[in-house]
């Protein structure tokens, strides 16, 4: 189950997606607009999301729209958890160093 | 905001039965219940969004070939690792293939990085990634 302590495994898609919720924590994006913005193919998007919801980062919503009356079906709005929000910069820090660190030149000797 | 590519549906924009076909059919592997009434719902919502036929193959195609991935995200109880480490795909392990993609540093510097393992194109300046720039030795000159 849910560990608040534990976050999501932390693929290249997994921080795009992050970082497009985090660009604005309080608006709800669907899923297409997620990929889109992110540069990700359709597909990707919703298993990343599907995760994030389960260590509840990213929580999800029917549009408030009545399909029948709209003449369109509902989308599926997602958003930043309050969680999520608080700790998706600090994993995105964490996600990035260790390969900024190894790559970056060794000192040399007597500087 | 809306995706390019997508418009409001009305009734002459009904999603192409095929691709149709392909979400329903990539929805069968999720696990029943309300998962797979959800997902089912929310796919076909965001194609009847979406104004061309072969745009809406092509969705429905990346949604048929990721609903596996879906599932597993859906199913294994323990996706998380305590420590956000990246795990560097085979290919690009290998050096094979690499899926770059132009980004922009915070001081507007553009480079490109790869989507999959964050390896820094080579070709790129002499920034941290370029592995290939000469490394200045010191008291030369």
């Amino acid at each position: 189950m849910f560990d608040g302590e534990r976050g999501p495994r932390m693929t290249i898609p997994t921080q795009l997606v992050l970082q497009v919720l985090l660009a604005d924590a309080e608006v709800e994006l669907y899923g297409g607009q997620i990929g889109s913005a992110a540069g990700l193919p359709s597909g990707t998007v919703h298993p990343i999301l599907a995760r994030l919801e389960g260590v509840g980062w990213v929580e999800s919503r029917w549009e408030d729209v009545d399909p029948s009356q709209a003449g369109r079906p509902a989308r599926r709005y997602y958003r930043l958890t309050a969680a999520g929000a608080n700790r998706a910069p600090a994993a995105l820090l964490r996600a990035s160093r260790p390969r900024r660190a190894g790559l970056a030149p060794h000192p040399l000797p007597g500087q | 905001m809306n995706t390019p590519g997508t418009t409001t549906p009305d009734a002459a924009n009904r999603p192409a039965i095929a691709a149709r076909c392909a979400v329903v059919t990539a929805t069968l592997v999720l696990p029943r219940g309300s998962s797979r009434t959800r997902y089912r719902q929310e796919f076909l919502a965001e194609l009847s969004f979406i104004e061309r036929s072969a745009s809406q193959l092509r969705f429905s195609v990346g949604i048929l070939s990721r609903a596996w991935a879906l599932r597993r995200a859906l199913t294994e109880e323990n996706t998380m690792i305590h420590d956000a480490v990246p795990r560097t795909p085979l290919l690009c392990r290998l050096h094979v293939h690499h899926q770059w993609h132009t980004e922009t540093t915070e001081d507007g510097a553009r480079y490109r990085r790869c989507l999959r393992c964050g390896k820094d194109h080579p070709s790129q300046g002499s920034g941290p990634g370029d592995w290939a720039a000469p490394v200045q030795m010191g008291g030369g000159g």
